[in-house]
């Protein structure tokens, strides 16, 4: 049984234009899926509704045996479903760095005990122990935004949103962020749904959906996806750079491989041609 | 006109006090005009302290450094701050947060209004038909609606046509593609490379996208720590690796290719355009110049 499925989900926040369509999908626990769409595509509040933060007015929310149409369990998709958001600030609530990891476990009463062990937990798992005394106001951004992550992970949440979570940061917390995340993904097994603007960040989910007005129109794997560029560039996105790179080179007759994707494999595959001339 | 910052240095905690941390330690640049300039450097290198400088909006403190920006001397007392700003437009990071008016027509017309109280009600019905126009939207469409009806993108337009409305000739922008999806971002890079064909005369963009960066920038800055470590072309900028990723920066797609390319023996020297990039590894593979 998938750990998440939406079966024709429809969403409209003022009663009259539905931005989430009759969307169906499901997700397989330990999945690294990554959601992608154009500025107001839906795929945010479709983010919402993974975890019951929306309701959808047609269709059901599963997750986890959890049905989003009863409201004692919506409260259980919660917790097993964890957001991150954009902005690192507004997802800080306390003035030092363990205060704020055991507000989401203090408010769902766990005990004092246990909520020191997970602090622990999470702290270690975004590699930040060093910071728990810290006051998170001076923090990079990408610590900052792992702090909200292990506020997240202090409730062992089944799966991690992440919301445009890394838009903000420079690039090397963009990288801390997503190390995190993929280990977590590895590790512990964290199923993992990436909502993201970054193309090459969609490089490394197991699978993709690309939203486009409220609706699921392209899903598969990252190189599926990308093989499909004029419906890819018909939704407002694009295909990462090192993949238009290799398709202007191919169409001018350098002898690549099709379905190149990243920077480092287009970089190796020109190594390997030019020790083939 | 040109941009001459010497030996600026700010601090937020009350200078007079030590120990207060530096946001900028002596930066020194010049900014030609005509200049696509960008600014890269970590979240907290000094880089936005350094740009709010450029309007006045952070004003340089006594003996502290100095700014001139073409005549205006932000050193002086009697610097006229509001001609200034008129000529110096600055674009904040998610600028569609600062829309406040009921109708677009009104929250373009605001800085007008402000800088230029002089002016006709239908000169200023014209400037800011113009610079709506010039941003990509439907004037008679979006005039009377209000800004908060609007997609994500269009307020970001909105927000600009208020700032470009005065005609600015510096432009200065602090990560204005943030948040955008790729086509957005497309769409808003074409807008600046228009905009700096026209009126605006000089570009400083602050950025964390260091493609951005390399296929736009006639130069950078690095800064680091609030002080600024290289200048240079996207080439000089991006030559050294090691200490960009110490810093928390990265190579753009094109450079970290060369980069590897260049064990090889491989050695295209684009100036890391990707049109560039892409001719020069042509005449290396398919060979023959065309």
């Amino acid at each position: 049984m998938p750990l998440i499925e939406l079966k024709n989900v429809s969403f409209s926040y003022d009663k009259k234009i539905d931005v989430v369509k009759n969307v169906s999908l499901s997700v397989e626990e330990g999945e690294y899926v990554a959601i992608i769409g154009h500025n107001g595509s839906g795929k945010s509040t479709l983010a919402k509704l993974l975890n019951a933060l929306v309701l959808p007015d047609e269709g059901s929310v599963t997750v986890d045996g959890f049905s989003s149409a009863d409201k004692k369990q919506v409260f259980d998709i919660r917790k097993t479903v964890g957001v991150v958001f954009q902005n690192p600030d507004n997802q800080l609530v306390a003035s030092i760095v363990e205060d704020d990891v055991a507000f989401g476990p203090e408010n769902v009463g766990i005990k004092r005990e246990e909520i020191g062990e997970r602090i622990n937990f999470a702290l270690s798992a975004v590699g930040m122990e060093k910071f728990r005394r810290s006051s998170p106001m001076h923090l990079s951004g990408g610590q900052k935004q792992r702090i909200a992550i292990a506020g997240v992970l202090a409730l062992k949440p089944k799966v991690l949103v992440l919301d445009e979570s890394t838009a903000m940061l420079d690039p090397q917390g963009r990288k801390e962020v997503l190390s995190v995340v993929e280990r977590l993904n590895r590790t512990q097994k964290v199923t993992v749904i990436n909502v993201t603007h970054y193309m090459d960040e969609v490089v490394r989910a197991d699978k993709v959906y690309v939203v486009n007005d409220g609706e699921i129109v392209l899903s598969g794997t990252p190189s599926e996806i990308f093989k499909k560029k004029e419906e890819i560039k018909a939704c407002g996105l694009e295909l990462p750079l090192a993949a238009e790179i290799a398709d202007a080179l191919i169409q001018r007759g350098v002898k690549l491989p099709e379905g190149i994707l990243t920077e480092e494999r287009l970089a190796e595959e020109l190594c390997a041609l030019k020790s083939k001339i | 006109m040109r941009i001459e910052v010497k030996d600026l240095t700010y601090s937020y905690e009350q200078s007079s006090k030590k120990g207060g941390q530096v946001a900028l330690d002596k930066v020194s640049i010049t900014i030609e005009e005509g200049e696509f300039f960008g600014i890269i450097g970590q979240t907290g290198s000094g880089k936005s302290t350094f740009v709010q400088h450029l309007n006045g909006l952070i004003k340089v403190e006594k003996d502290r450094g100095s700014i001139k920006i073409g005549e205006f001397d932000l050193t002086d007392k009697k610097c006229d701050f509001k001609a200034l700003r008129k000529k110096v437009g600055m674009v904040f990071q998610y600028p569609e947060h600062q829309l406040f008016a009921e109708t677009v027509f009104e929250d373009v017309a605001f800085g007008l209004k402000n800088f230029a109280p002089e002016m006709s009600e239908r000169e200023i019905e014209e400037r800011v038909e113009q610079a709506i126009t010039l941003v990509g939207l439907d004037y008679s469409k979006v005039k009377e609606k209000s800004p908060f009806e609007l997609s994500g993108g269009q307020k970001r337009r909105v927000a600009i046509a208020g700032v470009i409305v005065t005609k600015p000739e510096i432009l200065v922008l602090d990560e204005p593609v943030a948040g955008l999806d790729p086509a957005g971002k497309k769409d808003f890079l074409a807008l600046l490379k228009k905009l700096h064909k026209m009126f605006v005369k000089t570009v400083v963009l602050v950025s964390h996208d260091m493609n951005v960066i390399s296929e736009h920038c006639s130069r950078a800055a690095i800064f680091s720590a609030g002080k600024i470590l290289t200048v240079g072309t996207p080439k000089d900028i991006f030559a050294n690796e090691d200490e960009l990723i110490s810093l928390g920066l990265s190579l753009p797609t094109t450079a970290f290719i060369e980069k590897r390319l260049s064990h090889s023996g491989i050695n295209p020297k684009s100036n890391l355009t990707v049109s560039d990039f892409i001719d020069k590894l042509c005449e290396e593979f398919v060979g023959g110049k065309r």
